[in-house]
């Protein structure tokens, strides 16, 4: 919550599910948020694609809001680890369209050789914690992305902040360009 | 004569304890009969255009619209299929709606809720498991959230400090 600013209004997207919590966190700010329930359809996408297919990643129409622009903060959470490299670089450069000027993009990246196979479900506790809920089952190998390549990979965007969690997550504050 | 009075007076109270008694409307929703008029649209009901009124209203049915109840609440049951665009004091979801809801002093979607749209109030109340896609539009007043204990068969929970 630090630089928010109580004054202005924030225009909020969370990519992942719907979360009580993480609403009633955004509320002490004057605030829009979006709430955009799009991995899964990210995911099935990536799943569709052919080898040598270069991917077209349109945001906006598969999350399919209206007035969804201009855009203070995205919350990616950790859909970024299953992004294929190609694909990641499309997803940063459809994200960066829905950007405002100087807009932030929040993720986490794993940083342990394995990982959930699946997107964990995030809320927000508080401005220090947060909940994740992960499926049941099984890891699967994690890609395990350096901070230089990830720079490179997300177009757009530029590293603000990085820091080593003790959940082994090194989460990241994305700068838009 | 003391007898008679006090006869009377337990009457009274009576009537007055059954009126206040909570009724229920659905899973794990309670209404107080003497605070408010309210009309229920049941399950078997359709209905095209607009609503409006000066009283709360209970949706079990379905309604396609415009529903405007600006000094009142809006309680969709768990049964009700809402298409419209909702105007109320209080709206409560625990069915499926499609449209944007304008709530001038709360939204509460339950966790049997089901919304696509955009929510506008001063407070929001999310519970988990609610399904919602769409915007919310909060000025600076708190809102709160219900949040429901995991249970042994949910998928694994972790904090991230």
């Amino acid at each position: 919550m630090q630089g928010f600013s109580e004054e202005q209004k924030y225009r909020i997207l969370d990519l992942g599910k719907a979360s009580g919590a993480t609403v009633a966190f955004f509320s002490k700010l004057r605030c829009k948020l979006f709430v955009g329930d799009v991995i899964p359809a990210i995911l099935s996408y990536q799943k569709s694609l052919q080898d040598d297919e270069p991917p077209r990643l349109m945001l906006p129409d598969m999350i399919g809001l209206d007035d969804l622009s201009e855009l203070d903060l995205v919350m990616c959470w950790d859909i970024i680890n299953y992004l294929d490299t190609h694909l990641i670089e499309a997803f940063s450069d459809s994200l960066h369209q829905l950007m405002a000027n100087g807009g932030y993009l929040h993720a986490f990246i794993y940083t342990h050789k394995e990982m959930p196979a699946k997107p964990g479900n995030y809320q927000i506790l508080d401005a220090s914690q947060m909940d994740v809920e992960y499926p049941v089952g099984s890891g699967i190998p994690a890609p395990g992305f350096a901070q230089r390549e990830l720079g490179k990979l997300m177009r757009g965007f530029e590293i603000r902040q990085s820091r080593l969690l003790q959940s082994g997550l090194q989460e990241y504050l994305f700068h838009s360009l | 004569m003391f007898d008679k009075n006090a006869k009377k007076t337990k009457h009274e109270a009576d009537k007055k304890s059954s009126l206040l008694k909570p009724a229920k409307y659905g899973k794990g929703e309670t209404k107080t009969l003497s605070s408010t008029l309210s009309t229920t649209i049941g399950p078997s009901i359709n209905i095209k255009g607009e609503l409006s009124g000066g009283e709360d209203l209970i949706i079990q049915g379905s309604v396609e619209g415009t529903i405007k109840l600006l000094d009142n609440s809006v309680s969709v049951g768990e049964h009700g299929q809402i298409q419209a665009d909702v105007f109320a004091r209080n709206i409560t979801v625990q069915g499926e709606l499609s449209g944007d809801l304008h709530g001038t002093e709360k939204v509460t979607v339950t966790s049997s809720g089901r919304i696509k749209g955009n929510i506008i109030a001063p407070r929001v109340v999310l519970e988990d498991g609610a399904s919602f896609k769409g915007s919310i539009d909060m000025e600076n007043k708190p809102a709160t959230s219900t949040i429901s204990p995991t249970t042994d068969n949910t998928p694994s929970k972790a904090k991230i400090a």
